[in-house]
């Protein structure tokens, strides 16, 4: 019966120390399984990153350098032009319209864009800038125009502008 | 007896499992880290990339744009007509105000008569092609280098010069009646529209206007 006793306590010792392992082998496998799985996630989203920085850019510089219809001016610089000058070459109405139709045109599904000009205190935006976005990019350049008959200092007028891409999602 | 073992045995298969988890860890985290690091290399080279063909662009129009300020100049003061070199200023008044990026050093030599090549074509328009020796460098150590401009601007300057001169010339000549009219209906199919400005019975101004490419003036 002694004997009997001592067997049995020792083979429910060996049932815990057997759950504890299998356990504890559970719990690292989950511990593994969500780490690789984080590892596997951080360069899926700098590569989502880097789409968006990538079409923030190629949009900045398709409007850089396409002009607005039938004038040769790009829209950039016609928007320089616009901010900057009284009397600019394309109006007002017709820049507008036709930069809501080129974004409307170069902004994928799922993504927003707003461009903005910046002269000393004046300031245009065109595009919608959504209410929340899942991320944004910003892509940024200058404009630059010659004012002939001007002092050296005022002769070189810069506009700032700047592309903001949001991904709605 | 043999059932005694299992426990150490467990003991010793979980020391070796924790042991190749950490090593597995340490291998993945190493090529997290290499693909992060590619990554953000890959990050830094469209960045310099992007920048470097901003102002290329910028730069570009600013170049149109300094041409035709230049021309334009160059047509009100008749003491001084050298567009070239008003070109060249201009421009460098541009790049001497530099460019701020954050991350990104930029360096952008001036031009000169020998990196900026102005070329009069047959019409009277101007080419310009430059090649500066810039540099973009971002903080990762990842470089672009080199601009390459290249414009071709609309106004005609030496042709409207050209054209002014025969006018004021034939102007000056007071047997010529309807003279205007005339040179009107002469460069017509050139798109160049001539307006004299008389005083007393003599010509003062002559003022070309090259209707392709807005307006220049030349006295």
């Amino acid at each position: 019966m002694t004997c009997y006793k001592y067997n049995k306590f020792m083979r429910e010792r060996r049932g815990v120390a057997d759950v504890l392992a299998v356990a504890i082998m559970f719990l690292l496998v989950v511990l593994i399984g969500v780490l690789l799985h984080t590892f596997m996630l951080t360069p899926l989203r700098s590569s989502t990153d880097r789409q968006l920085q990538l079409k923030s850019e190629y949009i900045y510089e398709t409007l850089a350098t396409s002009w607005v219809e039938p004038y040769s001016k790009s829209y950039l610089k016609a928007a320089a032009d616009n901010l900057v000058f009284t009397e600019p070459t394309i109006s007002s109405d017709y820049l507008s319209s036709a930069m809501e139709n080129v974004l409307k045109y170069l902004v994928p599904p799922g993504y927003a864009a707003e461009v903005k000009l910046k002269y000393e205190n004046a300031e245009n935006t065109w595009g919608l800038k959504p209410a929340s976005a899942e991320k944004q990019f910003i892509h940024s350049g200058t404009i630059s125009v010659i004012r002939a008959e001007a002092e050296v200092e005022n002769r070189t007028i810069l506009v700032q502008a700047t592309l903001t891409l949001f991904w709605v999602g | 007896m043999d059932k005694k073992g299992a426990a150490p045995t467990l003991a010793i298969f979980i020391i070796f499992i924790l042991i190749c988890a950490a090593a597995a860890l340490a291998t993945f985290q190493a090529g997290h880290q290499r693909q992060v690091f590619t990554i953000q290399q890959l990050m830094a080279v469209d960045v310099v990339r992007a920048t470097s063909s901003t102002i290329e662009v910028e730069l570009n129009q600013t170049l149109q744009s300094a041409i035709t300020a230049a021309m334009y100049e160059a047509g009100v003061h008749p003491e001084n007509r050298d567009v070239e070199n008003r070109v060249i200023q201009f421009l460098n008044e541009r790049i001497a105000l530099g460019w701020s990026y954050s991350n990104e050093n930029i360096i952008v030599p001036l031009c000169d008569e020998n990196s900026l090549v102005l070329e009069w074509l047959p019409d009277g328009s101007m080419r310009a092609r430059a090649y500066l020796a810039a540099e973009v460098r971002h903080i990762s150590g990842v470089v672009a280098n080199g601009i390459s401009l290249r414009v071709n601007v609309t106004p005609r300057f030496e042709r409207l010069k050209k054209v002014a001169g025969i006018a004021f010339d034939l102007a000056k000549a007071s047997y010529y009646q309807n003279l205007e009219n005339e040179l009107n209906d002469n460069y017509a199919c050139e798109g160049l529209t001539i307006l004299i400005e008389s005083q007393d019975g003599r010509a003062e101004n002559i003022i070309v206007y090259d209707t392709f490419a807005g307006k220049v003036v030349v006295t």
